[in-house]
């Protein structure tokens, strides 16, 4: 009697666990929190007037702003600002990473700097940064790396130092040479650590070419934001901000995929 | 039991300590070319860091350890291992966790593709090629990490824990399946194991190792039939084998002394 209650209910919680894991119930979870959100936006936008406009008049602004306005040129002179700044975070984080988890030399010497550099609010360096390299697009990629470089940093260092001796053991055992260990060993077991570094990076290297455009001469989608703060206009800056939210949301789904790619190896359903 | 070109492995009063802590001391042993030798003793004495002495990743801080009269000093080609937690590639399927060492050798393609697909094959492994380790069970994935090992055709083969991390049940399999394989073509081995059953069953002798610093407490012949099959685990033999390996293991030493077989 008991046990049959027992496994009646057990199988009740497992119908019930995989009723609510079902993919349409999560994507009518997920529409239902944005209609929602967009809900108490459209509400608080009524009451609140010019200082808050609603969702469907930042919508229409938008779509002004985009046939004739300041939104593309301005995204054409942030999107170089944030194409250099992801690939030297790309290349130097993950480059530098790896070699601070393999020489503990150079870890020595610099990984104090680095942890202080993350904790520094990078916001604090600009008046230095532009004192001493001025305000064109140098100055701007240093502050706009600075701000984004360090979760691939510490992500690579972390994945490279925690390698498994077992798996060097294997390769050693079979004869690897140092090449090989890399290309069979290291570059595969650290992959998922890059991504997931790189991922954030990817949202954050937005936040960066923002900050650096905003505070180093105001140039690109950060200076089309200053003209509408200026001037109080609460609908261009929504508008903008929701036009420099969606690129960021669609850039992260695009490190996503990649990731899903490269560690396919973890996501492939059981077969 | 000398050095006279019929043994594959030769051991000799091998010693190493970590800082002032003593590991080995004074391990000598050898291995026939055909030999399955059974090493045993509680864990942590020590027997684990003989094998990874013996395959090349540890070194010796005195003594000397020989394979075909060559000098140990970093891992040898003839030699493969065969690792507790398996040790596959987690981003190699299959079939590319077993060509692994071949690859590492620039073999050719043809004679690649050949010698994986026989070793799969001999470890009933067919079929699961393109799986990734995470989708195997413990006992399949030991059967690629042994498939990995022999697909080398090493001169000595070095099992370290292979079973202990597998269930009873596959583990009982997978030890008959071993000898089956072993007895196709026999091949130098030393078996690693904390337990004394399997230890007697594989092995043509059985070490047994205390510790701490590691040292030869017994050597025992086992003088069971091969090929071995499940009939020779209840054989008075295997029993009377089986108690005397346990005494030598758990008897104080001193009470009769270290028998020497």
């Amino acid at each position: 009697m008991t046990t049959a209650g027992r496994t009646q209910s057990f199988e009740g919680r497992l119908a019930r666990f995989r009723a609510v894991n079902a993919w349409w119930i999560r994507l009518a979870c997920y529409a239902l929190s944005i209609l929602l959100l967009l809900g108490v936006w459209q509400a608080l936008g009524h009451s609140f007037g010019v200082l808050f406009v609603p969702f469907t008049t930042t919508m229409s602004r938008l779509w002004d702003m985009l046939q004739s306005g300041p939104l593309l040129p301005g995204l054409a002179v942030s999107a170089k600002l944030y194409g250099v700044t992801l690939a030297i975070n790309i290349l130097v984080g993950v480059t530098l990473g790896l070699l601070l988890a393999r020489s503990k030399l150079i870890a020595a010497a610099f990984e104090p700097y680095i942890y202080i550099l993350y904790a520094t609010p990078t916001i604090s360096l600009v008046p230095f940064v532009s004192v001493m390299f001025g305000f064109e697009f140098g100055s701007r990629v240093l502050v706009s790396v600075l701000i984004s470089i360090f979760p691939i940093l510490i992500g690579v260092t972390e994945g490279a130092r925690s390698i498994p001796r077992q798996h060097l053991d294997v390769a050693a055992i079979f004869g690897s040479n140092e090449r090989q260990l890399w290309r069979d060993v290291i570059v595969p077991y650290v992959t998922p650590y890059a991504m997931s570094g790189i991922k954030q990076s990817i949202a954050l290297s937005m936040v960066g070419t923002l900050v650096a455009e905003f505070f180093l001469n105001p140039d690109g989608l950060a200076a089309v934001l200053l003209q509408g703060t200026t001037v109080v206009d609460s609908g261009w800056v929504l508008a903008v901000t929701i036009f420099i939210c969606a690129i960021a949301v669609v850039l992260v789904g695009v490190g996503e995929l990649i990731e899903r790619y490269l560690v396919r190896w973890r996501h492939t359903a059981v077969g | 039991m000398n050095d006279s070109g019929a043994e594959r492995l030769v051991v000799e009063n091998a010693g190493l300590r970590y800082g002032q802590l003593d590991v080995l001391a004074d391990i000598s042993l050898s291995v026939g070319i055909s030999e399955i030798v059974s090493i045993v003793g509680p864990s942590g004495c020590g027997k684990t860091t003989l094998l990874r002495c013996v395959g090349g990743l540890n070194q010796l801080n005195y003594g000397e350890i020989r394979i075909d009269g060559q000098r140990v000093e970093k891992p040898l080609p003839i030699v493969s291992m065969v690792f507790q937690h398996f040790g596959l590639f987690p981003w190699k399927n299959l079939w590319s966790n077993i060509a692994y060492g071949l690859k590492l050798r620039h073999a050719p393609k043809e004679e690649i593709d050949r010698r994986v697909a026989d070793a799969i094959d001999l470890v009933g492994l067919k079929g699961f090629e393109k799986s990734y380790p995470h989708q195997l069970s413990g006992g399949m994935q030991q059967r690629a990490g042994l498939a990995r090992a022999l697909v080398m055709e090493p001169k000595l083969l070095l099992m370290d824990e292979p079973f202990s991390a597998i269930d009873a049940q596959t583990r009982e399999q997978l030890q008959f399946e071993l000898l089956r394989i072993w007895d196709r073509r026999p091949t130098a081995m030393i078996f690693v194991t904390h337990a004394i059953d399997e230890a007697v069953l594989m092995g043509d002798r059985v070490i047994v190792l205390a510790g701490r610093p590691a040292h030869v407490r017994a050597v025992r012949k086992v003088d069971l039939p091969r090929p071995r099959d499940r009939s020779v685990v209840s054989s008075p033999a295997f029993i009377n084998l089986r108690e005397q390996v346990w005494h030598d293991l758990f008897d104080q030493p001193g009470a009769n002394g270290a028998r020497i077989q």
